[in-house]
């Protein structure tokens, strides 16, 4: 064999070893990659999340700080919106996506849920879906002192002195993001999933949701929720109101996973059903 | 890991390499070809080794002109750090359950003393800084006994534990202006700058720590904190100089509910605000004899 086709292979080998190596330190981040491609008479995945079995206790807390402001309808308590269930059942809040998909269509989850308002001392919305690499445009509706303190998949501290100002989060990571409010309000939650492609949605208020433009084929479809349990409660002394408060900490987010076919053209459904076991 | 990696695929194009392995076709060549194609392969090995410590540069650290090596701070890291910020790098040493607040969990890549925006990495500088200077009121003592160049090994090893560091790159540093004259108008502007922001929510009226806010603060570890107490005057976690002060408040400390006010506030503004601050420590004030990054980096 002539010598120059080891010479070749020893530089193909180091090109390969090269390559390997460049490639390595963004393979660990991305090896799960969203490929965008045109999707021709893609499906469509419909379903609902329902309830089962006996409600559970919905978590509520006491508006204790700046009630003027927070507490516009004089409520007793403040539903934490962690578990939202209509009569009928239907789960809202829900985010149900498809796992493992490498390719489909460019992303357009809702702008809607890329802005997150602060007011009467309520995150709105509740579940925020955020494209990785976009920003979460944040702003304050309420004339007092907010802070998103975010923690999880970003890390971020931002205050809200003033009111109705945007200010924009880059949301870099994938994953989940946790929101509490340092202002002492401390019923105040929401989650931010920071996502790398468009097949996620929340369900409304019927625990309806729909993905569109699917590619056929076989996929794992994915129900997550927050969690709603409070598993832990801390009684904190207010100082100033001399008002005793309760930090609630929160049990841990669940999923449901289910395999779902999509045919060209065609909606298949999907029936998730969650309970308290 | 990537330097494994490299190591690996090394290891395995030597073992090709050996004229034992001499059956194999690649090698079946007269004896003087392979002797230019070991070299070659030498030479290309040593190529990737040499590209492999270019591209490994989570495995380092910059501070001023010095590099820092993980391997070197592993084993200072061991020796002087384990016992509280744990084998993992997670804060779980243990000394920790007797510490208040609680060491810093590396593997979060979340750091207090940060010269970037809030939500970005640190410079190595800031961790380098951070080593030497300690954390005031914690019990991250000051590491000047190490040497300029074991701290800087010591960011790269601690840069190690969490992803962020080589996945991610640090926004640039906030830009602190010069500073604007400290007048008793300025003082008065601040004060009004600390109502309009509402520090006091957390800070108390008279800068206590004593706010409406500060009984329900926790960390993000779900650690109860304090907010700082500006009467009591002792050092700020990160730095003794107004040049400090200025920057705490900009970036915010991540992982405290001390958030980056940056997008709220003029330089002047932030000056002011820093004036009435000092004016609230009084007499207790702290000397601001600066300990600088380029005061760090002079000892030993």
């Amino acid at each position: 064999m002539p010598p120059f086709i080891n010479t070749k292979r020893a530089i193909l080998g180091l090109a390969i070893c090269l390559a390997a190596v460049s490639c390595r330190g963004q393979a660990a981040a991305q090896s799960d990659d969203y490929k965008v491609v045109a999707v021709e008479n893609g499906g469509t995945i419909t379903g609902t999340v329902r309830w089962a079995g006996p409600l559970p206790k919905i978590p509520r807390l006491a508006i204790t700080k700046n009630t003027d402001v927070c507490n516009p309808d004089s409520e007793k308590t403040r539903d934490l919106e962690r578990l939202v269930i209509e009569p009928n059942g239907g789960v809202a809040n829900t985010v149900v996506f498809l796992k493992n998909i490498s390719q489909g269509k460019a992303m357009d989850l809702p702008v809607s849920l890329q802005h997150l308002d602060q007011k009467a001392c309520r995150y709105v919305p509740h579940i925020l879906l955020v494209p990785q690499g976009a920003n979460l445009q944040v702003r304050s509706s309420d004339p007092i002192l907010h802070t998103v303190h975010m923690s999880g998949a970003v890390s971020n501290n931002i205050p809200f002195p003033f009111q109705n100002q945007d200010i924009p989060v880059a949301m870099r990571r994938a994953g989940v993001v946790d929101l509490k409010c340092n202002a002492g309000h401390v019923w105040m939650n929401a989650e931010v999933l920071i996502v790398k492609h468009p097949y996620y949605a929340v369900t409304d208020e019927h625990g309806s949701f729909t993905l569109t433009g699917v590619p056929p084929g076989e996929y794992e479809i994915e129900a997550w929720h927050e969690g709603w349990r409070i598993v832990s409660e801390e009684k904190v002394l207010d100082v100033a109101s001399q008002v005793e408060v309760t930090r609630p900490m929160y049990s841990a987010q669940l999923t449901w996973t289910k395999k779902v076919v999509v045919r060209a053209g065609q909606a298949s459904e999907v029936q998730f059903s969650i309970s308290e076991n | 890991m990537g330097v494994f990696f490299c190591a690996g695929s090394a290891g395995r194009l030597a073992k090709k390499a050996n004229p034992a392995v001499g059956d194999d076709i690649l090698w079946n060549a007269g004896m003087t070809s392979r002797r230019s194609r070991t070299l070659l392969l030498m030479l290309a090995l040593l190529g990737i080794r040499f590209l492999c410590c270019l591209t490994v540069s989570a495995q380092e650290s910059k501070a001023g002109n010095l590099t820092g090596q993980a391997k070197r701070g592993k084993e200072l890291y061991q020796r002087y750090c384990i016992g509280c910020h744990g084998v993992r790098g997670d804060g779980q040493g243990e000394n920790a359950p007797y510490l208040d607040p609680k060491p810093r969990d590396f593997t979060l890549g979340l750091f207090k003393c940060r010269s970037t925006p809030s939500g970005s990495i640190p410079l190595d500088s800031d961790l380098f800084d951070t080593i030497g200077r300690g954390v005031d009121t914690t019990g991250m003592p000051r590491w000047l006994p190490l040497s300029s160049h074991e701290r800087a090994d010591l960011v790269a090893y601690v840069k190690t534990f969490s992803d962020r560091f080589s996945e991610e790159k640090p926004d640039p540093p906030v830009k602190i202006p010069s500073e604007t004259p400290d007048t008793t108008e300025s003082i008065q502007r601040g004060g009004e700058v600390y109502q309009s922001l509402k520090c006091f929510e957390c800070h108390g009226e008279k800068g206590r720590g004593d706010g409406p806010s500060a009984a329900s603060l926790r960390d993000s570890k779900e650690n109860k904190i304090v907010p700082y107490d500006f009467t009591v005057g002792t050092r700020f976690k990160c730095g003794v100089s107004n040049q400090d002060l200025y920057r705490i408040f900009m970036t915010g400390l991540d992982g405290t509910p001390m958030p980056s006010y940056l997008s709220w506030v003029t330089p002047e503004q932030a000056w002011d605000l820093v004036h009435y601050l000092r004016a609230l420590q009084g007499q207790n004030a702290t000397k601001p004899k600066e300990t600088a990054h380029k005061d760090l980096m002079a000892r030993r």
